[in-house]
């Protein structure tokens, strides 16, 4: 097609390296929520200032409730958005406002998983096809060379052996199957970072756990970037090394995983912790702590911290009149509250 | 007496590829205040099961038997027609899967509370209204919610619209199906205090379907565990959280990611079976990384078994060099040497490979003898039968499991 | 979920070629190809494009029904007897005498020929023509039956002013028509009435008198008189006189011309058509022509029509309503007020004003109706399916792969549609005929195109009065088309129930 031509990269640019893959810096992203022809419009703040950075090889978990904005911070940060503030790095690289067409290198390089298996490849393209695609549309290698990387990939999330799924059609595999396919979709232009967007939400309980541990893998053997986004904790602290605690579009705490969950400082992360269970039979003789309240309208955001309004230990006058900054309390460990210690 | 004794149930369905066994068989009992967990991956029969208890049935239904006590009575010999009356949402009722999304839009939530008690005991719409504001008020909403349009509220606000609305006709026995699978962590919470303080306060047994356990403990009494339509371990709480013993269940409680402690989730290999054909023996053999030869291992799950370690990566040196195999019946199968092997030669090899990789492989226990033949061998497996429920107050159906075991 | 529905388009079209409809629509489609595809080398085209020239078919029977038909009559109906010219194979024997006397020149041909008429009904015209060739003087010219019980008489006589160059070719526009049967009374055929009076008079069959009440003046109204090849071929008896009654006489006829002429170079050379009252496998219409022949021909020109105008306007919105739905914007708000301002648009008045106006050929019609049919109800639906698939995950993945606007649009989004296209195909085919069968009916088709709705047009304009007597005419047509409007709507039926999931039995 001619359109894809001309959408190739008119400069390759010369290779920065940096040891952090991506870098945000106050991160904004904001929709335009119109209220009719003569009444203007609102500002949805999706992703309200979001710092934030990702080392190479490195699984960042970005945990939040629906309406978090975590899945807005994922696309920002491959682009498929664009920014409406704030900065935005890839290895050293300023794509904050760059023009799609410029940014054929970054769709080889990161990638993405989607979260539902069921319409996260093309139903009507066989296994084989689905794979192909990206090395077409990049121009990689000849169709020998696309088989064997086809092969590769396959055999890489562990649908073997690999011509067997090669000729099959999504509709003929399992929930699980189709996600893996959909990883090796996204492992084969070799790409340094991937956006696992609630990669395994949709999946079976005990199927969750082997994507996992195979994302973790193939994150080992190719030293590959993650960004895992969910709401479920407990898989994220199995599964990443860092993680980052989303509330109302702001980070509100982040830092290695151990340290932000063997110890939460935010009032939010302590609630989030506090309300999910382990499987313990103790736990129906107790009530559990919760929170009053909803998680903000994006659109009405509150003044000062997001989260004053739910907070047990809001102090007015402070809270909800200044925005917090992450400050770090520990070793590698922020939090966005003026009275966390 | 048990307010709600359910004894060997079954439901099967008819489609186009055969016989669905959604419910095979499935007892429990339930004192008035107690709940029951019955949790499972999907397809496992949980939903199948509630709409058993209930009499929700489609029109392909094939076999609908057993017994289900209510407070002493058979419902089972009721007709459609006592049993919508008498039993459905009056003694027991149900909160269903997704319901907050099934509330009908275009009516205001209060009269969409009343309305069971309208049409079930012709109670007039003024005094309707005031038991349906009394029990919107008993699931922590304010009165005011009741002229609201569904769309208005929150996910948490609408699924105690519909508590409330399971609640009306003041059953002893609710099911809730996935209660909070839609609803955000802090609104889960708030939903599952909601259902612990009516526990309490109103004596009321719950059948809580859920697939997670970390939910399943913040209000079961007892814990019924179900695999492709069979209740393979149901105990007590405190027993079968704890030291499970199905294997199963240890599996599945293995394979829960644990925000408190630092065991890092195991996962279970392979998937549920086919409910329209499931296995001979047990259900679970496949997957079971303890099964051994009493499990119930067929010829041709044998035969799938050694093709996959013959194409699978890392085994493929090991098994011995096979041309063909084939099933002779549901126990025996006839295999046939490949790569110019004597068949003396296949019988050694296969005996070592058995020996040494039959506590991985756990399909190879099921060997019973391995005969040479002129051109080919025949290697014999253990005839075998559904494993017995074992136990009383806390069965689990494995044969490893004796009388008493803890 | 639609996991189990069928995506691509062959695996939609084998599944709907299993269920009940897909193989009644398939068979019946299978036929309507073949046919299809047959026609053209069975019949050809130039036959065809005959269709407006009456000379080409004036020697069949007109308004007659198949000879099939006869079984419902239960009486033997004859068929269509042709004695050709002399000179061809069991035509006109021509003898030819010329002499003199006393200076004078005189040149006598007489042609004679039998044939043997069995049949139980009477037939429906008997035709005579001839070509002269003469001098300066024109000559006489005399023709006679003779009838199996002896009987001879005379039909006419005539002094033609025609002449020919060569009477052994009977060109055409050499030819003189004798019609027997509907002479005007000027002609000198019409005097056959007054012999054949003279002849049953003389024999004691009528009287003056009630031949006079049988045939008023030519100028009177209520004229229906019995015709001149019943009173000719009856049984010599009364009964002969009422059509109802009169009986065949069964046998050997012979009919004989003398030419008297008054040069050398005289000659004359004839031809005679005994009508049947039945033709072929579907009979003829009014301008006598065989109407098998429109109605195989229908059979592509339909397929072909409606064809042509289901693949271009459903592919064309198709296009359009997936380049709105994919793109949004500006381009979606454009494509969407066209289609409803077309949507508003009276077509089919404004298709009858351009009719009566322009006559259009068939091609022109097509033109139009496509032109008609770029925006529409497809447009809509095709859209509304875009907007959903744009929602599928591996829409926004393949944008992060780098996947361009257009590739996605083309490789990965319009395939899903395609199964729908193709079913609205299936649907539409049935529309289009139907819509020229209309605009033919209303005689605004094209008038040189035999097409199935031409037919019930011309059936009907031929006179509504006799619009039920001639069942043929109309029945094959109309036929015709329900049988393709059937197989198409099976195949739409087909699709729709392969790919919606509510009919899908679960």
């Amino acid at each position: 097609m001619t359109t894809a031509l001309a959408e190739m990269p008119t400069e390759i640019g010369p290779e920065q390296h940096s040891s952090n893959i991506v870098e945000t810096d106050n991160l904004t992203k904001w929709f335009d929520v119109g209220l009719g022809l003569f009444r203007g419009s609102l500002h949805l703040k999706a992703v309200d200032g979001v710092t934030l950075t990702i080392k190479r090889a490195e699984t960042v978990a970005i945990v939040g409730e629906s309406g978090s904005g975590k899945t807005t911070l994922g696309r920002t940060i491959i682009r498929l958005l664009e920014p409406t503030g704030g900065k935005l790095l890839y290895d050293g690289r300023d794509i904050t406002h760059s023009a799609e067409k410029r940014l054929m290198w970054l769709r080889r390089k990161a990638q993405m998983i989607p979260q539902d298996p069921y319409s996260s490849v093309n139903p009507a393209f066989p296994v084989y096809r689905i794979l192909e695609e990206p090395l077409v549309i990049h121009k990689q290698g000849e169709s020998k060379e696309r088989e064997e990387a086809v092969m590769k990939a396959l055999q890489a999330v562990k649908l073997n052996p690999p011509t067997f799924f090669a000729n099959k059609y999504p509709h003929m595999l399992s929930g699980g199957q189709r996600q893996r396919v959909a990883i090796a979709r996204s492992l084969i232009l070799n790409p340094e970072f991937i956006l696992a967007d609630e990669p395994v939400s949709m999946l079976d309980a005990s199927v969750r756990i082997s994507i996992l541990r195979l994302l973790r893998q193939i994150q080992q053997q190719f030293g590959i970037a993650f960004l895992y986004i969910t709401h479920d904790l407990a898989t994220a602290k199995h599964f990443a090394d860092r993680i980052g605690i989303m509330y109302a579009g702001r980070l509100v705490e982040e830092g290695p995983v151990g340290s932000v969950l063997g110890e939460p400082l935010h009032p939010y992360a302590q609630a989030l912790m506090g309300a999910i269970p382990d499987p313990d039979p103790a736990n129906r003789l107790v009530v559990r702590q919760s929170l009053p309240g909803e998680p903000p309208n994006l659109v009405d955001l509150p003044t000062g911290c997001h989260f004053h309004p739910r907070c047990p230990i809001a102090q007015m006058g402070l809270c909800d009149v200044k925005d917090p900054e992450l400050r770090e309390l520990r070793p590698g460990h922020r939090v966005a509250c003026h009275l966390a210690t | 007496m048990p307010t709600l004794d359910v004894k060997n149930l079954v439901l099967w369905y008819r489609t186009r590829k055969g016989p669905v066994h959604a419910v095979d068989s499935i007892s429990f009992a339930l004192e008035p205040g107690q709940t029951i967990a019955l949790v499972g991956e999907s397809g496992s029969g949980k939903t199948s099961t509630a709409n058993a208890i209930l009499r929700l049935l489609p029109k392909n239904v094939l076999r609908y038997d057993g017994e289900v006590e209510f407070d002493g009575q058979n419902v089972m010999e009721l007709t459609d027609e006592e049993f919508r009356r008498n039993v459905r949402w009056r003694g027991i009722s149900m909160v269903f899967q997704g319901a907050m999304n099934a509330l009908n839009p275009a009516v205001r939530v209060g009269f969409q509370v009343a309305e069971p008690l309208m049409v079930h005991y012709d109670v007039d719409r003024d005094e309707a209204a005031d038991q349906a504001l009394d029990v919107l008020r008993k699931v922590g909403l304010p009165a005011d919610i009741a002229r609201r349009y569904p769309h208005e509220l929150s996910g948490g606000m609408k699924q105690r619209v519909v508590i409330a609305m399971s609640l009306i006709l003041k059953p002893k026995v609710v099911i809730l199906d996935e209660p909070t699978s839609a609803l955000d962590v802090m609104t889960q919470t708030n939903i599952i205090n909601l259902l612990k303080d009516l526990k309490n306060t109103d004596r009321l047994s719950y059948i809580f379907i859920t697939h997670d356990l970390g939910l399943a403990s913040e209000l079961a009494d007892l814990v019924g565990i179900m695999y492709a339509g069979e209740l393979i371990e149901v105990g007590p709480a405190d027993g079968v959280f704890v030291r499970p013993k199905h294997p199963y269940t240890g599996k599945l409680l293995a394979s829960v990611p644990r925000l408190r402690s630092e065991e890092a989730p195991d996962f279970i290999p392979g998937a549920p079976p086919d409910l329209t054909a499931p296995p001979p023996g047990c259900r679970f053999h496949l997957r079971c990384p303890v099964s051994f030869e009493k499990c119930g291992w067929s010829a041709e799950e044998f035969i799938a078994q050694m093709d996959l370690l013959q194409s699978s990566g890392e085994a493929k040196d090991k098994v011995p060099s096979i041309a063909s195999m084939s099933a002779k019946s549901p126990t025996s199968l006839l295999i046939k040497p490949g790569a110019n092997g004597s068949v003396s030669d296949f019988v050694q090899k296969l005996n070592a490979f058995v020996a040494a990789t039959s506590e991985k492989n756990r399909f190879l226990k099921s060997i019973e003898s391995v005969q040479g033949k002129t051109k080919s061998v025949e290697v014999k497996l253990y005839e075998t039968t559904p494993p017995p429920i074992v136990g009383t107050e806390w069965r689990a159906a494995c044969w490893l499991v004796t009388e008493g075991a803890a | 979920m639609a996991i189990s529905a069928p995506i691509g388009l062959k695996a939609a079209f084998l599944e709907a070629a299993r269920t009940k409809s897909g193989l009644a629509a398939t068979a019946m489609l299978g036929f309507l190809i073949l046919l299809a595809v047959l026609v053209p080398l069975l019949v050809p085209f130039d036959v065809v494009r005959q269709w407006s020239n009456p000379g080409q078919w004036s020697d069949n029977p007109k308004l007659v029904p198949p000879e099939w038909s006869e079984v419902f009559t239960g009486k033997r109906q004859p068929r269509t007897v042709i004695i050709p010219p002399a000179g061809q194979s069991g035509g006109f024997d021509h003898v030819r005498v010329s002499f003199e006397v006393q200076g004078q020149n005189y040149t006598i041909v007489v042609l004679k020929q039998s044939f043997d008429f069995q049949a139980d009904a009477f037939p429906s015209e008997i035709s005579l023509y001839m070509t002269t060739m003469f001098g300066s003087k024109s000559p006489l010219v005399r023709s006679w039956l003779t009838r199996p019980d002896g009987q001879e008489v005379q039909l006419f006589e005539d002094t033609p002013s025609l002449r020919a160059s060569n009477v052994s070719q009977f060109r055409p526009a050499d030819v003189i028509t004798y019609s027997l049967t509907y002479p005007s009374f000027k002609d000198p055929s019409y005097q056959v009435y007054a012999n054949v009076k003279q002849w049953l008079i003389s024999n004691n069959v009528t009287t003056s008198g009630e031949w006079g009440e049988l045939f008023p003046s030519p100028t009177g109204f209520y004229s229906n008189p019995p015709k001149a090849q019943v009173l000719l071929m009856a049984q010599l008896n009364h009964s002969m006189l009422d059509p109802r009654t009169a009986q065949v006489l069964k046998g050997k006829y012979s009919i004989r011309f003398e030419v008297d002429g008054f040069s050398s170079v005289d000659d004359a050379n004839a031809r005679a058509v005994v009508f049947g009252t039945v033709y072929g496998l579907i009979g003829t219409d009014d301008q006598r022509r065989d109407l098998l022949i429109a109605l195989l021909w229908g059979a592509p020109v339909a397929l072909a029509f409606g064809l042509a105008g289901a693949l271009a306007t459903v592919l064309i919105q198709t296009l359009l309503g997936a380049i709105s739905g994919w793109y949004g914007g500006a381009v979606d708000e454009l494509v969407q007020r066209t289609a409803d301002f077309y949507l508003i648009i009276p077509t089919l008045p404004i298709l009858i004003l351009i009719g009566i106006l322009y006559r259009p050929s068939l091609i022109l019609i097509l033109f139009i109706l496509v032109v008609f049919g770029v925006v529409g109800a497809t447009t809509k639906v095709t859209r509304s399916i875009v907007l959903q698939v744009k929602e599928e995950q591996f829409i926004e993945a393949a944008r992060s792969y780098g996947a361009s606007r257009g590739r996605i649009l083309f490789r990965y989004i319009l395939p899903r549609v395609m199964p729908y296209t193709f079913a609205l195909i299936a649907l539409t085919v049935p529309a289009f005929i139907f819509l020229e069968a209309s605009l033919s009916f209303l005689g605004l088709g094209d008038p040189n195109l035999p097409t199935w709705g031409q037919l019930l047009g011309n059936a009907y304009g031929a006179g509504p009065a006799i619009f039920y007597t001639f069942w043929w005419w109309v029945f094959f047509p109309a036929a015709g088309i329900i049988f393709t409007t059937v197989a198409f709507a099976l195949l739409g039926y087909a699709f729709d129930k392969v790919l919606n999931p509510r009919l899908r039995e679960q």
